[in-house]
């Protein structure tokens, strides 16, 4: 989010900085201050771009892909904000964990992009929460406040320098989630 | 000038902070003249240096606040409901700490939260100049830096002007506030209290002691003066545009080069030696932009403004 709209998809680490809301200037803000601390106290720094994690169950979680999978588990319409065809790679849980965990054993300094395996679009993700679960909810549209763009972070500093791997493809990753929904009794408490 | 300059400062009620500073006490004169309304925030009513004599006409209106105080800010939020312009001016350059947290920290806390709280109380703001730094760039290996380049500054205080920059863009966009964004290259001349470059080795130049610069005084800097600075400042509040623009000279003096100019323009006995430490910190700002968008003119030479900046020294 440190980019704002990208210029072009998808997105590298050298892409410009222009970030759109206050949580994403803070974030370049820390990003900063780690640089300039590490550089002088001589320490390590790794910093992180994540793009959406999903694969956690929390009840406070209103993002795109559990947002879909609650109502589509209760019955009811997922509503998606815009035309639904903008892409993004989304990362999976344990993808996420994996890359934190080759950045503490390999030290490389400087910022990585980390995302999924894949791009999906809203509307292909509630095709494949669809599929998985067995049923057939179509989603309800509504405007959405800002433009909305494609955002497809490049990961191939991270997979060359990192080691870093996503392994987990979009349909792997709602099955997971859904499995999860379901073992804490999600669905059926809805 | 521009025609009907003067119209639009009259009716302007103009928020200065950093008021007593290089840059805003000379701006503050100047505003004054042009019949503006002008408020300075500042953190010491007992030290208002040369704007001291505007206070005491009434021309100008002291409100003591320290920026990075929260609580000071409920004492002076009714006077500035009024304010419809912001030339935010402050930046602490001189209380460097041994504690690099602490240097962080305070850098945040004026640079970032303080410009955040004024904003918080200053709810008719229609335009606001910010005052930032070509610190933001960091270490660069290109000849001329303009305002796309990338910013990976190297210091808190870089790191803090550009978190700032930031912060404004985003709410000058969602409540359509006009935002300029002037990054200033090393400012110098007269009133130049900082602890810089060029008022060191003044100071070691009138007092004969040794003056030592590092690889072999070949860094090569952008240094600009400050009626350079004003007039340009002041070109951006008449005119203003939303925007990031350099500021500087857009040429490189090498150190060797000030050093030398000081000397001779103080008949100085020091001697200049080079300490061998090597770290290529070359800064030009590329200022076509400011030249095109904000007339942007530097007038003084080098040898004129720091003759200026040493007769103001002798004097204070």
């Amino acid at each position: 989010m440190v980019y704002g709209t990208p210029k072009k998809n998808p997105v590298l680490e050298s892409h410009f900085t222009n970030p759109e809301n206050t949580y994403a200037a803070s974030k370049l803000l820390t990003e900063k201050i780690l640089r300039v601390y590490s550089e002088k106290m001589k320490i390590n720094f790794t910093i992180l771009r994540f793009m959406g994690i999903y694969g956690i169950v929390s009840p406070y979680i209103k993002q795109a892909i559990p947002s879909f999978i609650e109502k589509i588990m209760k019955n009811e319409n997922p509503v998606i904000f815009g035309s639904g065809k903008v892409k993004r790679n989304h990362i999976y849980i344990d993808d996420a964990i994996d890359a934190i965990i080759t950045s503490i054993k390999n030290k490389k300094n400087g910022e990585y992009n980390i995302g999924g395996f894949d791009s999906p679009t809203n509307l292909e993700i509630i095709k494949i929460i669809n599929k998985s679960l067995d049923m057939k909810i179509k989603p309800n549209f509504k405007n959405s406040e800002n433009k909305e763009h494609s955002f497809i972070a490049n990961i191939e500093k991270a997979r060359s320098i990192l080691q870093f791997n996503p392994k987990i493809s979009i349909e792997q990753g709602i099955d997971k989630t859904i499995q999860k929904y379901n073992d804490r009794g999600y669905g059926q408490k809805f | 000038m521009i025609e009907g300059m003067d119209k639009n400062f009259k009716n302007k009620i103009i928020l200065v902070t950093g008021g007593t500073g290089q840059v805003g006490s000379f701006l503050v004169e100047k505003l004054c003249k042009k019949g503006a309304k002008v408020f300075v925030i500042g953190r010491d009513k007992n030290n208002l240096k040369e704007i001291e004599y505007l206070v005491k006409l009434k021309k100008v209106i002291f409100l003591e606040c320290d920026l990075t105080n929260i609580k000071d800010f409920t004492k002076i939020s009714n006077s500035l409901k009024k304010v419809n312009f912001l030339i935010y001016l402050s930046s602490e350059l001189n209380k460097m700490k041994s504690d690099i947290i602490a240097n962080a920290n305070d850098a945040i806390d004026l640079n970032v939260k303080g410009v955040i709280h004024l904003l918080k109380i200053t709810p008719n703001i229609k335009g606001i100049i910010y005052a930032s730094s070509t610190s933001v760039y960091g270490k660069t290996n290109k000849n001329s830096i303009n305002e796309k380049n990338i910013t990976n500054p190297i210091s808190f205080y870089g790191c803090s002007k550009l978190g700032a920059e930031k912060y404004l863009d985003i709410y000058c966009k969602y409540n359509s506030i006009l935002l300029t964004i002037l990054r200033y290259s090393t400012i110098y001349g007269p009133r130049n209290r900082t602890n810089q470059i060029i008022p060191i080795l003044i100071k070691k130049a009138l007092k004969n002691e040794t003056i030592t610069l590092s690889d072999k005084g070949k860094t090569k800097r952008d240094f600009v003066y400050i009626d350079d600075v004003i007039d340009v400042t002041m070109n951006s509040i008449n005119n203003y545009q939303n925007g990031i623009f350099n500021i500087g000279s857009g040429k490189g003096i090498t150190m060797y080069k000030i050093a030398k100019t000081i000397l001779k323009l103080t008949n100085s006995k020091s001697e200049i030696i080079f300490d061998g430490v090597s770290n290529k910190l070359n800064f030009v700002a590329n200022i076509e932009k400011a030249k095109k968008n904000l007339n942007l003119r530097c007038k003084t030479n080098i040898d004129k403004g720091i003759l200026n900046e040493i007769k103001w020294h002798k004097l204070n």
